[in-house]
């Protein structure tokens, strides 16, 4: 055991006590110091840098909040502030929209069923982001496969539709992308509720629809709330598909940053638009693990 | 315990996976290499077909290719002492611009090129921190199917005019050359063009900006969005649009009131693989090789013993050809230098605004 | 299994456009990546749907140009690195969390999982400022520490489900015929999680793979991945070459996908002989 180890191991006899490091009965187990790994290496390659870069945005040569105050007080960057809230929030109820239908289907169906529907949701899901934005440029553009489907087999419009470069692209690609990150926890929570509680109030006669508002939807919620924080928080960070699909208006926070960084260098500025994000993200995270055990999220049985 | 065929298959996986990868690993070329960054897309290749490949093959030296040049990179990487990039191609106000503030370019040890090449030289492609690269400008252009023949736009003021040529536009991503435009089409004439005024200039901007589809923030993006008719004209890089006539996409350019310019080569400060980088510069000053660039990709040559070697139909579409020239602005370099910062953070401003 | 209550017409065409809604939305996710297969092979020099011809001169692009394949290169020995160090790490992190007795499990498991969650901008950011000043901007193994902090949360997700299947009375048989700690994980608790390292393994590879934003902002001439070299591709190239690897990028995670599923199956196979050694 390093040295190193040693101190992870007890932390609590920095005074001197370190006699007490060999205790005959040890303290710590094998299951706390397999830990240390992973701990450390998260210490020094995640937390620290994080932390750097939420103290550059107050702390550059000199303690300043001028970063921040930018923020609020040049309108331009707090309409992208906000538009990156409003999108992440139109993402996330369109999510809902489409994936709560989705989830239930695949809550009711038999396994053999679920194992078949299930790679349409998972395949996609673990292409990347770049590929699938990507993709979609193909589809929504001018040329792509909308337009020339309505436009050129079917007939229905006349002009080509400005689906493409405009928040309608952004959202459409966005949803796309998150989609399973609500599916898939909402899923998660929809089948472990017990269809034996439906099934009573049929007993005692509601009609479908109540027995679903007022048995089934109050049960799932903690996946429907699940399910959406985890959407929100990421619509709130993305880049890639802002940036591929976008038009100049569609500009979100994430762009902002990188393009601090990449053309103007304004570390300071790149710094507290981070920290924006970052607090809000780590927040919605930290009220997603309140209200859900995250555990559950992917499935395991606890 | 019997073994399992499952995880035995997959680590056999993994295992290819990672032969895969070993046995992808280039040989490591002897003699080093050289870091250069240009815009990519259809110069890089006209770059790499005419220069970069037979450097290697002549030399042994591999040239790794990046995109696409910023000062702030340049800046960060000098600062942070973690240089990665040899040569930057940049223009004559990013030189000014950076040695304005701070020393971020090695100076250009001219008595280290090929002397023959440096005697013939067109006199602004000399540079204490640069040397001439090609010419290039940025020209109006726009779909000829959209704006028949009788109907096309001739000037700025006409890009201005949304009325009688009507559709979705597309400007570079940047205030320069954008500022010069929006004055001209307000009513500038050419010669009273600089100094720039930065109100005057943005306040015609505003008119504009509802019709900006998307701004372009590399070479190829604008010709592409032409191309896939996102837009129906758009300021672009001169020589890019030579590729989409190639392939038969109907496109035009304008050269009345384009702006002409020069990029240099130039090489950051502690730039690792310096020595190669002077070789691959002089290298790049051949006349016949850059003749061959301009056939490639209609740039002008900074070496005039390369204008004999070029053909007249090649030499027609060249921006420092004669008749092209005339019809231009001289994009003036020197008053952009100290004014490029700000005016990059106004234009940022500028974009982000709904209305 | 679902309950029946009474069907009436009205019920049953609620059900019909139910069903035809979620096979809208499956189809909304699914499309996208079929499209990428036409364009790969059209043989025009744009995005142009449908494409004029078919040729396979995009793949011959890909495949004969030293940057894209060296991209290639890259990706993959980044991504096997990091690989097997976040599997190392991260089958470390679950033993200590699964086994462990601590009270803060949620806390600890939460915080493991949050690097999935930190918007990639910021980390990326975060690192490039870090490695900057380490001079380590364009080094792979930058590349290799940065994703292996992106790639724990999958494989601590993986890896935790797999030791839970383990029944931790083996271990604690083996140690009562005396075995040490280590030498009863070794012998008898980590073949039988051998399945779920390797799934963990395969997607922290893809994981690294797939990373846009890290390599965004630390690779250099020599640490070129792929997604980078697509990303200034789709931005910087006007030929359809992008189209062509992303089909090609596409059918790795679902080669993945089919190898984690069969270990699955192998492994739930097993689980009814768990108690057989």
């Amino acid at each position: 055991m390093t040295v190193k180890g040693e101190l992870a191991a007890h932390p609590t006899n920095r005074e001197g006590h370190r006699e007490r490091a060999r205790p005959r009965r040890k303290r710590w187990s094998l299951e706390t110091l397999i830990l240390v790994p992973i701990l450390a290496y998260l210490a020094v390659f995640y937390v620290y840098p994080l932390a750097r870069i939420l103290l550059l945005s107050v702390y550059g040569p000199r303690l300043t909040f001028d970063h921040f105050l930018r923020m609020v007080t040049v309108p331009v960057y707090t309409q992208v502030l906000m538009r990156s809230f409003r999108i992440a929030l139109l993402v996330t109820v369109l999510s809902l929209v489409l994936g709560y239908p989705v989830a239930y289907l695949l809550s009711n169906l038999k396994p053999r069923q679920v194992a078949l529907l299930m790679p349409v949701i998972l395949v996609p899901f673990t292409i990347s982001v770049l590929v699938r934005s990507y993709a979609w440029m193909a589809i929504l553009g001018r040329e792509g496969l909308v337009n020339t489907l309505l436009l050129g087999w079917l007939g229905l419009t006349q002009q080509p539709l400005e689906i493409l470069y405009n928040e309608f692209g952004v959202l459409l690609g966005m949803v796309h992308i998150l989609l399973p990150f609500f599916i898939l926890p909402a899923y998660s929570v929809m089948i472990r509720i017990d269809r034996d509680l439906l099934k009573a109030a049929y007993i005692m006669g509601a009609t479908p629809a109540r027995g679903f508002l007022e048995v089934f939807l109050p049960l799932s919620l903690p996946g429907i709330i699940g399910g959406g924080l985890l959407v929100f928080i990421q619509a709130l960070g993305f880049f890639v598909t802002p940036a591929l699909l976008g038009g100049p208006q569609d500009t979100m926070i994430s762009m902002l940053i990188e393009l601090q960084i990449s053309q103007l260098l304004n570390w300071g500025f790149a710094a507290a638009l981070s920290s924006v994000l970052l607090i809000a993200t780590l927040g919605g995270f930290m009220l997603l693990t309140r209200i859900v055990r995250v555990s559950i999220l992917w499935g395991e049985a606890r | 315990m019997r073994r399992r065929i499952g995880w035995w298959s997959s680590g056999a996986t993994l295992g290819a996976l990672a032969l895969v990868a070993m046995l992808s690993m280039p040989a490591l070329a002897q003699k080093g290499e050289v870091v250069i960054v240009t815009y990519g897309g259809t110069a890089a290749d006209a770059l790499r077909e005419a220069h970069w490949k037979p450097f290697t093959a002549e030399t042994g030296i591999v040239v790794r290719e990046e995109t696409p040049p910023t000062p702030a990179k340049v800046k960060a990487m000098v600062e942070s002492g973690n240089v990665v990039w040899d040569i930057v191609e940049m223009d004559l106000n990013w030189i000014i611009s950076l040695q304005k503030a701070g020393n971020y370019l090695e100076k250009i040890p001219v008595n280290q090129l090929p002397p023959k090449y440096v005697a013939a030289l067109d006199r602004e492609a000399i540079n204490e921190y640069g040397i001439g690269a090609f010419y290039w400008a940025w020209v109006m252009a726009y779909r000829t199917d959209v704006f028949k023949a009788g109907n096309r736009p001739k000037s700025w003021a006409d890009f201005w005019d949304v009325k009688r040529f009507p559709g979705p536009r597309t400007l570079q991503d940047s205030p320069g050359s954008n500022m010069e435009f929006a004055l001209l089409a307000a009513g500038k004439k050419s010669d009273g063009l600089y100094p720039l005024d930065p109100d005057q200039a943005f306040k015609k901007l505003d008119e504009i900006r509802p019709s900006i589809k998307k701004y372009w923030d590399t070479g190829a993006l604008a010709p592409q969005l032409l191309a896939d008719k996102e837009v129906f004209l758009g300021s672009v890089y001169s020589g890019r649009i030579k590729h989409l006539q190639d392939q038969g996409i109907p496109v035009e350019i304008e050269w009345n009131q384009g702006l002409l310019n020069l990029d240099y080569w130039t090489i950051v400060k502690g730039a690792k693989n310096f020595n190669n980088a002077i070789k691959l510069i002089g290298y790049m000053l051949d006349p016949a090789r850059q003749a061959k660039f301009a056939k490639l990709i209609p740039y002008g040559p900074v070496n005039k013993e390369a204008l004999p070697l070029i053909s007249p139909e090649v030499a027609r579409q060249l921006p420092s050809y004669a008749e092209n020239k005339k019809r231009m602005i001289l994009y003036n370099s020197e008053w952009w230098g100290p004014h490029r910062e700000e005016l990059n953070e106004r234009w940022q401003q500028w974009k982000l605004k709904t209305k | 299994m679902r309950t029946s209550p009474p069907t009436s017409w009205a019920a049953r065409v609620g059900r019909f456009s139910f069903r035809v809604y979620c096979a809208l939305v499956l189809l909304f996710l699914a499309a996208p990546v079929v499209i990428v297969v036409p364009l790969a092979f059209s043989s025009a020099d744009f995005l142009r749907f449908p494409p004029p011809s078919y040729s396979l001169r995009w793949f011959n692009n890909f495949f004969s140009r030293r940057d894209w394949m060296e991209a290639a290169a890259n990706s993959f020995k980044i991504g096997f690195l990091t690989a097997g160090l976040a599997t190392v790490l991260g089958t470390a992190a679950a033993y200590g969390l699964v086994r462990g007795r601590s009270k803060r499990k949620e806390a600890l498991y939460a915080f493991f999982i949050s690097p999935m969650i930190v918007p990639n901008i910021v980390f990326a950011l975060a690192l490039y400022y870090l490695f900057s000043r380490l001079r380590m901007v364009g080094n792979m193994w930058s590349l290799v520490l940065g994703h292996t902090v992106l790639a724990l949360p999958p494989v601590i997700i993986v890896l935790s489900a797999s030791l839970q299947s383990v029944d931790y009375a083996l271990e604690q048989a083996a140690m009562i015929h005396g075995a040490r700690r280590l030498r009863a994980f070794f012998e008898v608790t980590l073949p039988l999680i051998l399945p779920g390292m390797v799934t963990a393994a395969l997607f922290a590879f893809l994981v690294s793979f797939d990373d846009l934003l890290i390599a965004l902002f630390l690779s250099g001439s020599r640490a070129v991945t792929l997604p980078k070299r697509m990303w200034d591709g789709v931005r910087l190239e006007i030929d359809p070459t992008v189209a062509a690897v992303a089909l090609l990028v596409m059918l790795l995670p679902t080669v993945i996908l089919v190898m984690a599923a069969l270990l699955r199956k192998r492994a739930m196979g097993r689980g009814g002989e768990k108690a057989t050694p």
